[in-house]
């Protein structure tokens, strides 16, 4: 799976099967602080995501 | 996950709604805000203290859509790779829903980019909240109403900072509005009730394509300790923030809300000393004598 994180603007290549709450999890998130684009489409957190879908996990928080 | 009223997915969990059904969700939640607090009148002009961020553009757009007379001002605080980056986005969104925009420099109004000033080592934090305040008054005279950004995450953050500073004052001060004092004009909160992460799913939902950007001095403030641990406990314990705001306005006294104000004798501005806080740090900084 290729997950964009837009925070740290990097890319991740991760063998991952689960919902995008389990996959904010894995990479260290708070499920409050950002949100899960799955083909470019934003969805909820208990949405299933596979290794064949691009990911962007993107940050709630900005500004000052 | 499917949308509580519909047969769509969802794209958000809790309240969980598709986009037609959140959108909806989004605007009535502030024009609700907006009845219960009494915020506006149809016939009010109001300025819309704008960054360029997801918060103000979102309000923004809704007080546009709810047909409301809305002005922007912007105030460029001279912070190299963050301001400009907003200020262009903010430039293209005003042109495309036709609002007029003012923006106002720190450079040209107080005599110094923040940059520089923080170079003398002066904390970044409370001298732009004390410039940005001043300079935001000073432009609204002629407006009825300031409307801000301020989201339910804000809120609740600056009660736990004013509680854990034992800031009674200020804990006083806050809430969906400011209270008419002369020499202010009135500060309105319509996203008061609205979560960061609510108006972000807006803001992506209607295409708003804001840019990211962090306020390079913002990482190490308290404010962020705060919002990282109360966000921390949000997820343990969902509705903690929205609990923190109704027991303040439960609990809040605005009886004891009143500042002997006077007008500061260098530039008129209304305080609560004989200078401002804002010509104060000016004359630290030999910006003024």
């Amino acid at each position: 799976m290729k997950v964009f994180i837009e925070k740290q603007n990097k890319k991740v290549n991760l063998t991952f099967r689960g919902t995008g709450e389990e996959l904010i999890k894995k990479l260290k998130y708070n499920s409050e602080e950002v949100l899960v684009i799955k083909n470019g489409e934003l969805v909820a957190l208990d949405e299933k995501l596979s290794n064949k879908d691009d990911i962007k996990i993107i940050s709630v928080i900005s500004g000052g | 996950m499917k949308c509580k009223l519909c047969l769509n997915n969802a794209v958000i969990d809790s309240p969980s709604y598709c986009k037609k059904h959140f959108l909806k969700y989004v605007e009535k939640t502030v024009s609700q805000t907006i009845k219960k607090y009494d915020l506006l009148k149809k016939t009010d002009k109001i300025c819309v203290a704008v960054s360029g961020g997801k918060d103000s553009i979102t309000l923004l757009y809704i007080l546009k859509k709810l047909d409301y007379d809305v002005e922007a001002l912007a105030i460029d605080e001279g912070i190299a790779g963050y301001r400009d980056k907003t200020l262009d986005f903010l430039k293209k969104f005003c042109k495309t829903y036709n609002i007029k925009l003012i923006i106002k420099s720190f450079e040209k109004e107080i005599g110094k980019r923040l940059d520089k000033i923080v170079k003398t080592g002066t904390s970044a934090c409370t001298i732009c909240g004390t410039f940005r305040r001043s300079l935001l008054n000073k432009y609204t005279n002629s407006y009825d109403k300031i409307a801000t950004g301020h989201n339910l995450d804000d809120e609740a953050q600056a009660v736990l900072m004013n509680l854990l500073k034992a800031q009674k004052s200020l804990y006083a001060r806050q809430g969906p509005k400011t209270e008419k004092r002369k020499g202010f004009t009135q500060k309105i909160k319509p996203l008061y009730f609205l979560k960061e992460k609510e108006i972000m799913i807006y803001s992506i939902l209607m295409g708003f394509d804001v840019p990211f950007t962090e306020c390079p001095y913002a990482k190490d403030s308290f404010r962020a300790y705060v919002r990282d641990e109360l966000n921390l406990l949000e997820t343990q314990k969902p509705g903690t923030k929205k609990n923190i705001i109704l027991k303040y306005l439960e609990n809040k006294d605005t009886g004891k809300n009143k500042l002997n104000l006077s007008f500061c004798s260098l530039c008129g501005e209304p305080c609560a000393e004989k200078i401002c806080n804002s010509c104060r740090i000016r004359q630290t900084l030999g910006l003024i004598v």
